[in-house]
């Protein structure tokens, strides 16, 4: 199933967990340009290493991270039978794999150990600098709000294709062009229920007082330790790295 | 058509859901599936029409053998036969007017189509509902006429067996009594097989002739209404209160000793207070 | 002294009228469970006296007359639990949703401490701190909805057909806690339903048909009119039915809503 397209939050003890979560967003948006400022398929495996480390101490079976990768396999696949055609070199591929891979698991590593709340507290905080011309929190609402719909979006579709399948309409054993029709039926009970549900939700957060302007005394405050500071400045420090590499190569 | 679960199991991934599920459905009967929200009656009932195969164990509807990784051949076939009025129908309406809702079934399964005007009518009339309702859009109804459109468009192709799953959730007393007609419609004029997933242990007493209880994916109790509405602590246990007419026989049961017999109907529960007191 | 007063109501949705001048007073410390049949409006009514939607007339919540600027302040007086379990879930920890609400209201930190430890174990539900709302069963979810609204320390609770998804056990469970909490805090409980057997536990019972509240009085006088609960499409609940059953064998004098005063009665 479609199930799982970031990971689910795991509310265990580890030292990735307790950290800030605007440090945790900062590190990873500077993981992300790294591994695509690069060139280098050594750099890609620093920053495998890297990640592994993280995943270390992430306290979660390394199974689950595995999992992850093998769900998108028939995406790597695709990339390398498609690029292989177009005589894309060797090394290219290589490189555009890791990536694949690199962005695959440090995702689930964000995931896996931080809130969307606080994912959200961390984009609001980040992009808080274009407070006046944006409109931030709601902005940060709608990213949160978009991950934690999409388990439920896909369960709905799940149950309206059995009905379908109920009434003599089968998913599994349609043909190519049936299941195309099939698609196309269930567009209008899956907007349906998604603007009931948008709707319920919205009605919740108003009742319980949320506010899209005022400020908010968040009962888990990660206070910056030493270790946030390292995690930050070991990022730091690769990123800039792997600049230098690329200019100097 | 009857139903046989032999030794199922079910598992959701490595999260097993159901197991050993063993019992068996007589034909022309109606039989409650009950447990509280979780305990595995969506998982159960969608093993009788093919939603889900079972991973140990099978399951057998009519000539059908539902096993483990065995496609079955002629799926719709065994749809048209064991038909499924899913919870909260309401949020799974496909078309604009309830002509062509209603008459879906029909279309899919090649059954009678030449006939769907008329059938389409007679279906909605099963359900309490006349014909102006016909080019009106099925999302723009109120609940509980959403509820039965959705039966009606499961009553169209005459299925030998019609499964409910949680029908009462959010029906007021009026409608109850309205639904509960109509299975004992389906039941003595039809000799529908019907099966029933709920919680409601009240409506259901008032209606089943057979029970079977489910707490967290194993059978707790199965067997005859009575027999098994009257295990309180046991029904307890699974997250389901008795009956309020079994409880209440219990309850005299318990503080002075005597037995007045359990029934499904206030008016007989009188008459055996009536004798006992007097 | 009435902490809710609702004058002329008037609402209109997709141009039908769902009230036409409806009229509601609550007294404050009371427990009302207003009984409708599907379609007569009773969500409605819970989402107008929190201001989610807005219609004509003037709704007072404890002397103050609801408009747009004071709202947000009104809100504060109330806390309400919906009818469905899945809808009302912000955070994927049960933790993350009791403190929700008074995160967004600035509550200083340690209050909020010490209130979560409160209504934990007032509810007895340390076992489901860290688990996902979303994978809770419906009862839990109504539960945790229930907590996350009384850890804000409403003075009025509106539950919407709060109970429809809810199975047995648990529905009595809810019911041990409310009836615990009315009894300490004095706090105003709104119950709003369709099933009959809902308005047993309280003291007031209002009945919405025909587009207004057609009575309003005390249980025992409106549960034990089996006539008017006929014309408006009820049936008493079960154990004041078999009281006034009963009553015409003269088996017993008065009409009982509990199973064990019944079983004394008849066999004194």
């Amino acid at each position: 199933m479609l199930n799982n397209v970031v990971g689910k939050y795991f509310p265990i003890d580890s030292l990735v967990h307790h950290l800030n979560p605007v440090i945790k967003v900062i590190s990873i948006l500077l993981f992300l340009c790294s591994i695509f400022i690069t060139n280098s398929i050594f750099v890609e495996l620093v920053f495998l290493i890297l990640v592994l480390l993280i995943i270390f101490l992430s306290n979660i079976s390394f199974k689950l991270y595995l999992k992850a990768v093998f769900k998108m396999k028939y995406f790597i696949l695709m990339y390398i039978v498609i690029s292989l055609i177009c005589h894309v070199s060797l090394n290219e591929i290589v490189l555009i794999v890791m990536r694949f891979i690199n962005i695959i698991l440090y995702s689930f590593v964000l995931t896996y150990t931080t809130k969307s709340s606080d994912i959200t507290y961390a984009l609001e905080c980040i992009l808080g600098i274009f407070k006046k011309i944006l409109p931030i929190r709601a902005i940060a609402l709608m990213i949160t709000l978009a991950l934690q719909f999409i388990p439920v979006i896909i369960e709905q579709t799940n149950k309206i294709i059995k009905s379908l399948a109920s009434r003599g309409m089968d998913y599994k054993t349609a043909k190519l062009k049936e299941k195309g029709k099939i698609l196309m039926a269930i567009m209008i009970p899956i907007f349906n229920s998604s603007f009931k549900k948008a709707d319920e939700i919205a009605d919740a957060y108003e009742v319980r007082h949320y506010s899209l302007k005022d400020k908010r005394e968040r009962f888990i405050q990660n206070d910056l330790v030493l270790f946030d500071g390292f995690y930050l400045v070991l990022h730091l420090v690769l990123f800039v790295l792997t600049i230098i590499e690329r200019l100097v190569l | 058509m009857e139903i046989k679960f032999n030794h199922v199991e079910f598992s959701y991934g490595d999260k097993l859901v159901l197991k050993d599920i063993d019992f068996t459905i007589q034909s022309g009967m109606i039989t409650g599936i009950i447990g509280k929200s979780g305990s595995g009656k969506t998982t159960l009932i969608q093993l009788i029409n093919g939603l889900l195969l079972p991973t140990k164990g099978s399951v057998e509807v009519g000539t059908f053998v539902l096993e483990p990784h065995k496609r079955i051949q002629n799926i719709n076939d065994l749809r048209f036969n064991v038909g499924m009025v899913f919870q909260f129908p309401e949020d799974q309406f496909f078309h604009t007017t309830v002509f062509k809702e209603v008459g879906f079934g029909l279309e899919q399964f090649n059954y009678k189509k030449d006939k769907k005007e008329q059938r389409v009518s007679e279906a909605l009339k099963m359900v309490g509902l006349n014909d102006s309702y016909l080019d009106r859009n099925p999302f723009s109804l109120s609940n509980g006429e959403k509820r039965k459109i959705a039966i009606a468009s499961i009553l169209i192709f005459n299925p030998q067996v019609i499964i409910f799953d949680e029908p009462t959730i959010g029906l007021d007393y009026e409608s109850k009594k309205s639904f509960m007609r109509l299975i004992k419609l389906l039941k003595k004029k039809f000799q529908k097989t019907i099966i029933i997933a709920s919680h409601d242990t009240d409506f259901l007493h008032s209606i089943v002739d057979e029970v079977v209880v489910l707490n967290q994916g194993k059978i707790e109790l199965q067997g005859n209404k009575y027999d098994v509405f009257k295990q309180e602590k046991r029904l307890h246990k699974c997250g389901i209160i008795a009956p309020n007419l079994i409880s209440f026989s219990n309850k005299v049961l318990e503080k002075k000793k005597i037995k007045i017999g359990y029934r499904d109907d206030i008016n007989d529960l009188i008459k055996d207070i009536y004798r006992y007191v007097k | 002294m009435a902490i809710i007063e609702i004058k002329d109501l008037v609402f209109k949705y997709q141009n039908k009228y769902v009230y036409n001048g409806l009229d509601l007073s609550i007294a404050e410390g009371s427990w009302t469970t207003i009984i409708g049949r599907n379609g007569s409006g009773k969500s409605t009514l819970a989402r107008l006296l929190v201001g989610l939607l807005k219609g004509q007339g003037k709704i007072t919540i404890a002397g103050e007359e609801m408009n747009s600027e004071n709202i947000s302040l009104l809100r504060q007086k109330m806390g309400i639990v919906f009818e469905n379990p899945d809808s009302q879930f912000i955070s994927e920890t049960v933790i993350g949703d009791l403190v929700f609400g008074m995160e967004n209201l600035r509550i200083p930190r340690f209050v909020q401490t010490e209130r979560l430890k409160e209504i934990v174990n007032y509810f007895s539900i340390d076992d489901l701190l860290n688990k996902d709302p979303h994978y809770l069963s419906g009862g839990e979810k109504q539960l945790i909805a229930l907590a996350s609204v009384l850890i804000l320390e409403p003075e009025i609770l509106i539950l919407d057909e709060a109970f429809t998804m809810v199975d047995g056990v648990m529905k009595k469970r809810i019911y041990s806690l409310l009836k615990k909490i009315h009894r300490q805090k004095k706090i105003t409980i709104i119950n709003i339903s369709h099933d009959i057997e809902d308005a047993v536990y309280g003291e007031d019972v209002a009945l919405i048909s025909n587009k207004r509240i057609l009575k309003h009085d005390n249980k025992l006088n409106i549960l034990s009119d089996e006539k008017f609960l006929k014309e408006v499409g009820f049936e008493p609940p079960f154990m004041a039915n078999l009281s006034i059953k009963l009553k015409y064998y003269q088996l017993v004098d008065k009409v009982v809503f509990d199973m064990n005063e019944m079983v004394r009665m008849l066999w004194k």
